[in-house]
């Protein structure tokens, strides 16, 4: 709608309420003597009418409606019990890490495959970022009556391509630009391999991951491979082909999968990976992630959450580690209130401490203060190396499976803002 | 009141009726600066539809009922209700709800007459029918239009269901509503040892439904509609009634315009539905915030965000119910002025201390055993029940009286008389009448006025002036013989001095009898 056609249609909307209430203001004289009032009050329909929050109301109204008519009441009414379904497609809000903006995730699935307890999963994400993940996950299960519990047989396959990731070189002390350098990542990947599920606490898997991994020209802002050589910044340009054996062990006692008081959950991950084109790479990835909460009174309102992050690439011989691979701080999750993937290096370390507290039903406050590093080596962490991020935080769950953050974190660099639609911590 | 054309049917939603409510009316009253201004001089905006009597006119809205025109006991167990109540022997299901808070259906009796059916809880047998009951008659003696709601009993194998009763299923899909349909629902509900259900019958209101009344701005489809109902007494004065009946879900939804035909006009009448959440009751016991905070208070948030979590909100605290028919009722943490009903609204927010004053005097109009009888009318099953409810709801009025009458002068029931010596004012404390003063610690400070005098002023200890004839003529003296005189009164109590009442009349030596013109407070 153009300038002219908007101003003629308040001037036109303004009449009409103006009409309205002259309509208002020759009411005829009550018949009725015991009236207090002889008539509405002076403008009081046409103050109303124009104050600017009518409009937003006005403007609100049918998509209030429309909500609450369709689809939006019936999920509140009678949300769909999606964990009795044994085949079906779920919707939902999702991202690809930092940067990668949300859209919409739609996954097909289907369990007990021929009556064998086979699940069949295909997640496919495309977000606003144009940020897209298709896969295909399918679980076989082994045994269910052993001392592993329950051991599956896991085989997956996706695409993934990350379109506009940020990239400030390697280092801990990387100068930021006004603008600054992106790249994007395509990759294709199959895996096999083995999980256990011991107990509703721990679970392990050994797996083994093929990656084909291509670096290309982002799909906006200026290219890192304009800036760099191939020898900075390795597999920049010439991407990397990946055969990873990837260990791994989940610890989890949380009291709640969400808004935890209590307990933690920790990863640790040790994978050995080989380029099998396209380079010479070939590490060690050592990897801990945890969760850690202390409630501060018994009534659980309010608590301690730590999270931290370690994590270090060994090169084996002369190889190197391709930089997309190196840990990154500058997250939602590692090192808020600095540009997304602002840090990056072999080795990095990061810790989040937080203050939360109940503020309402489902409803938590927080104060946190990040911090976080990274190194070419373990042996290069310095206690004044650190970068510090702090900042507020809300916490919202709406319902029990969608937990939703907003954070504001400051740094010495600039302030961010987060939103996260899927917040596990 | 004038006939009026028939109006369309006003479509009200819950999400725009909160977004509203929770955000567009606050935003607007936020940037009212004419209100901020009244708000800082100590003169809010008061009540446009208030006589010069300061009481509230019948009206489509409100009819003067207990306060003014004490009901007999009687009349007050009777409240709405005018034909006998429902037999639902052989009834026919007329229509059904499965979904929402609340599933019910509506039966036609064989008399022919339908009523919505809302069924107990499983687990709290009576609770919320009994709830209703005894809010219905309540409400209908303060002077509000309400349903006639019963307590009744249904025996399913005696129901048939009649043709074209849809239900929508869980796919949001519409179908007929089929006896297994019926069956489920029923599993949900409150059962009584003889197989049948105990249920809460609301006859269906006679005229035309046009939808919920706003309770911000005017329904411009009806002519008769002149006050903004942030503006009206009994509207505002509600929180102040349904904060004693603990009734705090006031949403939009919870009222219904009626286009009716009643001598020989047609016009909206204005009625006010669903009491259900009021009373200790819900569903289940009712939450320990509702009452205490707003379904979201940023008030609240913020005090817990700035705070660190020290505080605690009501909304995070556990209250324990009395009992599985009465539940979550109690008088020790009751704040009159704090009280809020679930959803915010403007039209509660702008009640004045006038207001609430007004509301009551139409609560402390309400005796021990009249209320006695109103709760007996929830058919609770255990007299220790009644008993808790009826000693919960005089505590909360002794509560709300000591509050609300100290923010005006207390005096009340005007009356003005010939006397031996001249004319007799009198009246009645409040306060002293329902001990929460001391009559001989309380003194009244009078001065008379007319346009052309002023007496010095006096103190008695009575609740009866008279003013004398010398006082009269002197008053009377250079005017003309009927214009107004009044009498300002100032109540002390224990050193604080209350802000005064005038109490202006109309007397000539030629008048048989003199005639309260007006009474204004503040």
């Amino acid at each position: 709608m153009s300038a002219l056609h908007r101003i003629v249609f308040l001037l036109a909307l303004v009449m009409a309420a103006a009409s309205q209430a002259r309509a208002q203001e020759t009411v005829e004289a009550p018949e009725n003597q015991d009236r207090i009032v002889e008539g509405r009050p002076a403008l009081y329909s046409f103050k109303r009418a124009i104050h600017p929050l009518t409009w937003i109301e006005a403007g609100t109204k049918p998509i209030l409606r429309l909500g609450e008519s369709g689809w939006l009441n019936r999920m509140i009414s009678h949300p769909p019990d999606k964990t009795d379904k044994s085949s079906g497609v779920k919707f939902g809000l999702d991202g690809v890490g930092a940067g990668s903006g949300f859209g919409p995730l739609v996954t097909f699935f289907k369990k007990d495959l021929f009556g064998k307890g086979i699940d069949l999963e295909v997640p496919l994400l495309y977000t606003y970022g144009r940020y897209e993940v298709y896969r295909a996950n399918i679980t076989f299960p082994l045994a269910s009556e052993t001392l592993a519990g329950r051991l599956n047989f896991d085989a997956g396959t996706g695409y993934q391509s990350r379109a506009n990731d940020a990239f400030f070189g390697i280092g801990n002390f990387v100068r930021r630009d006004v603008e600054e350098d992106r790249y994007r990542t395509v990759t294709r990947e199959a895996s096999l391999g083995f999980s256990a599920k011991f107990n509703d606490r721990w679970k392990s898997g050994v797996h083994e991951t093929y990656r084909n991994v291509g670096v290309t020209d982002p799909l906006g802002g200026r290219s890192a491979q304009d800036r760099y050589s191939a020898s900075e910044i390795p597999a920049l340009f010439s991407g990397a082909t990946l055969l990873s054996t990837v260990f791994s062990l989940d610890h989890n006692n949380k009291d709640q999968e969400q808004m935890a008081a209590e307990g933690g959950r920790q990863h640790v991950e040790v994978s050995l990976n080989e380029g099998i084109r396209k380079g010479d790479f070939s590490y060690w990835k050592y990897r801990l992630d945890f969760q850690q909460f202390f409630k501060l009174t018994s009534d659980r309102r309010t608590v301690i959450a730590l999270r931290g992050l370690a994590e270090t690439n060994q090169p084996n011989g002369g190889s190197s580690v391709p930089f997309f691979d190196m840990p990154i701080l500058g997250t939602a999750e590692t090192l808020r209130g600095y540009d997304t993937y602002r840090f990056r290096d072999k080795s990095a370390v990061a810790l989040s401490l937080e203050y939360r507290y109940r503020i309402w039903r489902a409803m938590d406050w927080a104060f946190f203060l990040d911090e976080g590093q990274v190194a070419p080596q373990i042996g290069a962490f310095g206690w004044n190396r650190f970068h510090p991020g702090y900042g507020v935080r809300l916490l919202v769950l709406p319902k029990p499976t969608f937990p939703i953050s907003f954070d504001v974190g400051h740094s010495s660099e600039k302030w961010r803002a987060y939103v996260n639609f899927n917040a596990n911590f | 009141m004038k006939s009026i054309p028939e109006p369309k049917e006003r479509e009200s939603g819950f999400y725009d009726y909160f977004f509203k409510g929770q955000i567009v009316e606050h935003a607007k009253q936020s940037l009212d600066a004419p209100r901020w201004v009244r708000r800082v001089v100590g003169h809010p905006k008061q009540a446009s539809n208030v006589n010069a009597l300061d009481e509230v006119p019948d009206s489509s809205w409100y009819t003067n009922r207990h306060h003014l025109h004490p009901m007999s006991i009687e009349e007050l167990v009777r409240g709405p209700n005018r034909g006998g109540p429902p037999d639902f022997a052989h009834a026919t299901i007329t229509k059904a709800k499965n979904s929402g808070v609340s599933p019910g259906f509506m039966l036609k009796d064989v008399k022919g007459q339908s009523y919505l059916i809302k069924l107990d809880n499983v687990n709290y047998p009576r609770l919320q029918s009994a709830a209703e009951v005894v809010s219905t008659k309540i409400l209908y003696a303060a002077g509000y239009n309400v349903p006639e709601n019963y307590v009744a009993t249904i025996d399913p194998n005696e129901l048939e269901i009649g043709d074209k009763v849809e239900i929508t299923d869980h796919t949001g899909e519409k179908r007929a509503l089929t006896r297994d349909d019926l069956d489920e629902m029923l599993r949900a509900a409150a059962k009584m040892p003889d197989g049948q259900y105990r249920v809460m019958a609301s006859k269906i209101l006679p005229g035309k439904p046009k939808g919920p009344f706003p309770q911000v701005g005017l329904r411009i489809d009806d002519p008769n509609d002149l006050i903004p109902h942030e503006h009206r007494r009994e509207l505002r004065g509600l929180r102040v009634i349904a904060s004693w009946i603990d009734d705090w879900d006031l949403k939009e939804a919870q009222s219904l315009d009626m286009y009716v035909e009643e001598g020989g006009r047609k016009f909206l009448r204005h009625y006010l539905l669903d009491f259900g959440s009021s009373l200790g009751a819900d569903t289940e016991p009712t939450e320990y915030y509702h009452g205490h905070e707003y379904g979201l208070d940023g008030r609240s948030i913020l005090k817990e965000i700035f705070t660190l979590g020290a505080y605690t909100s009501a909304g995070e605290k556990r209250g324990l119910p009395v009992s599985s028919e009465v539940g979550l009722l109690g008088s020790g943490d009751f704040d009159p002025e704090g009280w809020k009903q679930t959803y915010p609204s403007v039209m509660f927010d702008n009640l004045t201390d006038q207001d609430a004053f007004w509301a009551t005097r139409i609560i402390l109009s309400f005796t021990e055993p009249e209320l006695r009888r109103m709760v007996e009318t929830g058919e609770y099953r255990d007299p220790k029940d009644i008993d808790y409810i009826v000693r919960i709801l005089m505590e909360r009025r002794q509560i709300l009286a000591g509050h609300w009458l100290r923010k005006v002068d207390a005096l009340s029931k005007f009356n003005i008389r010939p006397a031996n010596e001249g004319i007799a004012l009198t009246f009645r404390d409040l306060m002293v009448d329902h001990k929460l003063a001391l009559a001989n610690s309380t003194a009244y400070t009078y001065q008379i006025k007319s346009p052309q005098y002023k007496s010095g002023k006096q103190t008695t200890s009575r609740t009866e002036i008279m003013i004398d004839r010398a006082t009269l003529a002197a008053a009377i003296e250079g005017g003309r013989a009927d214009s107004p005189m009044e009498v300002t009164i100032w109540t002390n109590r224990q050193n604080e001095t209350f802000r005064p009442v005038t109490v202006v009349f109309e007397w000539s030596p030629a008048r048989e009898a003199p005639t309260i013109r007006r009474i204004s407070r503040g």
